[in-house]
């Protein structure tokens, strides 16, 4: 279909389902309700989606000069058609652009500009849909994010390049990933996932967002916040605040790669560590975790660091044994945890390396170790 | 030889000498180190051969392959 003038319908709510206009630089459509365009859009122009309706788009498009979505969705792809796109830049002030894509890992290239308010949508839960290439500039405005789970629970992924960042995130529902090949377009904004929904991460990114997290283990069990490579080189950091909403229980987990939080996991509500591999959160002098929830080890490791003096101890043990090594000689009366969420362990000797004269008295009950 | 243990059951060793630290037959420590060693388990010191000549004879196991991946970690309330 080639859009070469004007072509407004009369307004009559009952009948008309979108009203298309023309401009030398846009053609412009208004819809009011559902209405599939299955032929190829093609011409030197630009379309804009105005109005309530949802416009879908299930052809190989290859008009050029972008898409702006002003109101209402605009929905790429029925399910159905595998290479339905929207050419170049696609600017958001506002409403919500939908994908629903047939082919599994689709790439989806081009630019998004947000200038208000918007929200990007995932359909197909058979299909994982990456977002790669292009740049996301956020211009400081919120995205909220849906991921349809009807069908399945494969993800969104963000891979692009950064453009300005986003100022909040909201993910509804569903995964949202972003992967460490990229630049991270999903960089620095405050990230705020609901009750079930899921932010994960593959390879090795260095995640500097600031998290709520409002509890469940995501839509797949695996955590609301997750790396899911299994390679054990992909060592995911996070490095902002983590805040656990009052109230709920969050999961948190890895399968075989390890996964660091090295920023401040605060708030009243309650981190449950899921999945095999280990999560390490980091306490420093300046950053000690005080969320005041429970912390539940259901699988895996979870490793809580403080370092003592200038080097953090290292511990080995058997089922009845515990020996601690120090690089710095402890004095008497410093206090070790064994952060062990709902298991505790009582040993039958201890030993330390590098504590000269000193021992140590364990207590299973609340998991210290004391140096006498 | 092996340290004996104080009144607290408490054996140490401030030496540089080879150290090995035994619970049952698992090796709870093996090096040559110049840091201390405060044990309730028991305290054996040498050389290195004297030490491997005990393991040989106790029958002792080395799992400190296991490290600290089942769930524990330490956290210094400093």
């Amino acid at each position: 279909m080639k859009l070469n003038d004007s072509s407004a319908a009369k307004v009559g709510a009952s009948v008309v389902s979108f009203i298309a206009s023309a401009t030398a630089a846009f053609r412009q459509f208004t819809i009011y309700s559902a209405t599939t365009f299955s032929t190829v859009i093609s011409g030197a122009f630009g379309i804009v989606k105005n109005g309530p309706g949802t416009l879908t788009l299930t052809a190989t498009n290859t008009y050029t000069g972008g898409t702006i979505v002003n109101a209402g969705t605009l929905q790429i792809g029925n399910g159905a058609n595998n290479t339905a796109l929207v050419v170049g830049t696609t600017t958001l002030n506002g409403g919500n652009l939908a994908y629903n894509l047939s082919a599994n890992n689709f790439a989806v290239s081009g630019a998004i500009t947000l200038s208000a308010t918007a929200t990007v949508t995932k359909l197909n839960g058979l299909r994982q849909i990456n977002l790669q290439s292009g740049t996301l500039n956020g211009g400081g405005q919120t995205l909220n994010i849906y991921v349809d789970t009807t069908a399945g629970t494969l993800p969104l992924y963000f891979n692009g390049t950064a453009g300005t960042s986003l100022g909040q995130i909201n993910i509804l529902n569903g995964g949202v990933g972003q992967d460490g090949t990229g630049g991270l377009p999903l960089r620095n904004a405050a990230i705020n996932i609901s009750s079930g929904a899921q932010f994960r991460t593959y390879t090795s990114p260095t995640i500097n967002n600031n998290f709520t997290l409002n509890g469940g283990a995501g839509p797949d069990g695996n955590g609301a916040l997750w790396n899911e490579s299994v390679v054990a080189a992909h060592t995911p950091i996070y490095t902002g605040t983590i805040t656990l909403a009052t109230g709920t229980n969050s999961s948190v987990g890895n399968s075989t790669s390890a996964f660091s939080i090295t920023g401040k996991i605060t708030g009243a509500g309650s981190f449950t560590k899921v999945g095999t591999g280990i999560l390490s959160t980091f306490s420093t002098l300046t950053v000690s975790n005080d969320y005041t929830g429970s912390t539940t080890i259901s699988a895996g490791t979870l490793r809580v660091l403080k370092p003592f003096a200038t080097t953090t101890p290292t511990a080995s043990f058997t089922a009845t044994t515990l020996s601690v090594s120090f690089s710095v000689a402890p004095t008497a009366g410093t206090t070790f945890r064994f952060f062990q969420g709902t298991t505790t362990n009582t040993y039958a000797t201890v030993t330390l390396v590098g504590a000269p004269g000193r021992t140590g008295v364990y207590t299973s009950a609340n998991s210290t170790l004391t140096i006498a | 030889m092996i340290i004996s243990p104080n009144e607290q059951g408490w054996a140490f060793d401030e030496s540089t000498a080879w150290k090995l630290v035994y619970d049952g037959s698992t090796i709870i420590f093996f090096d040559e180190t110049e840091k201390s060693i405060s044990t309730q388990s028991v305290l054996f010191v040498g050389t290195k051969d004297e030490c491997e000549a005990e393991i040989a004879r106790l029958g002792l196991v080395d799992v400190s392959a296991q490290g600290n991946d089942n769930g524990l970690d330490l956290h210094a309330d400093a």
